[in-house]
């Protein structure tokens, strides 16, 4: 392992982790809010036991597959992966599409769980318990994509893991300690750098999968990512103007 | 508990991850489905240059093909 291939794939996984925790804490805290902190906090429990045993069975998994199938398969699923994240990013950017609102999903969020208290009480512990652990599937569905296709294909899972888990470490301590969404993170910016990464990623595993020999080996990542910034920050400024006209 | 609709719910959720917008989804498999007959037939770093060259073009083009509404 060098630290040119590990920087990319712990970055990737960290920041896309960042992303994904604040948004699964905002339902989470919506929760917690309307019903309490113990159906969140089972509930995000439950989610995270699931999250844990998809990587338990997914790993072994991923590393009985012949290698360069599993470049390939990755390599296509990271670039679809990374290419939507990157596509809404910049048409966010651009003004072309609202930015996700975390004030607005939290208000939604509690709303709709206060419906559900006046309509059917009884159930109202059950409903909230599964929305948070909707949330913290679903989001976390995504940190683990990341962190097996990034991992997996470099032999860097233990890396880009710690890499999500401090993320969500430290989202989970904010969370904790101001106890309302969190507002302030530059979430579309995260969204950029990600697709960004992820999409260079793609590129070369899909690349590596048909037995391309990159120039520069694990270094043509960081050049690709680079190619990708300059395209993504054009498109943004070209789209920007379509918008304004 | 009604699993079933959690169930699509999870299912439509998963394929979302990756299949956002349509065009952009089969744009990508197409670049892919033309690097491996590169790879496979063309000599040179041509199966490279399509890839790279092909995945950069079609989110500039899918971008600047998005009309917001």
């Amino acid at each position: 392992m060098t630290w040119t291939s590990a920087a990319p794939a712990v970055s990737a996984a960290f920041l896309s982790s960042l992303v994904e925790a604040v948004e699964a804490l905002t339902v989470v805290l919506s929760v917690a809010v309307v019903r309490g902190w113990k159906a969140a906090g089972r509930g995000a429990l439950a989610g995270l036991a699931s999250l844990l045993l998809i990587v338990l069975l997914a790993g072994p998994l991923l590393g009985s597959l012949p290698v360069r199938p599993l470049e390939l398969a990755i390599g296509v699923l990271l670039l679809l992966f990374g290419m939507r994240w990157l596509r809404k990013a910049i048409l966010r950017a651009a003004g072309a599409i609202p930015m996700r609102d975390e004030a607005a999903t939290f208000l939604a969020e509690t709303q709709a769980l206060q419906g559900t208290a006046r309509d059917r009480a009884r159930r109202l512990g059950w409903t909230a318990g599964l929305a948070s652990y909707k949330a913290v599937l679903l989001e976390g569905l995504e940190v683990v994509f990341v962190v097996i296709s990034v991992g997996a294909a470099g032999h860097l899972l233990v890396p880009a893991s710690l890499g999500a888990l401090a993320a969500c470490a430290l989202i989970a301590a904010l969370g904790a300690a101001v106890q309302r969404p969190l507002t302030r993170v530059p979430e579309n910016a995260l969204k950029f750098a990600v697709g960004v990464m992820l999409s260079a990623f793609g590129v070369f595993w899909v690349g590596e999968g048909l037995g391309v020999a990159w120039q520069g080996g694990d270094l043509s990542i960081p050049a690709v990512a680079a190619m990708f910034l300059a395209v993504s920050g054009l498109a943004t400024v070209a789209q920007k103007r379509e918008v304004e006209i | 508990m009604r699993m079933t609709p959690f169930i699509s719910e999870a299912a439509r959720a998963l394929l979302a991850l990756f299949v956002d917008d349509g065009a952009i989804a089969f744009a990508i498999l197409a670049i892919v489905a033309l690097a491996t007959v590169c790879a496979t037939y063309v000599p040179g770093n041509t199966a490279e240059a399509v890839l790279l060259a092909g995945s950069l073009f079609t989110l500039f083009a899918n971008v600047m093909a998005y009309e917001s509404a």
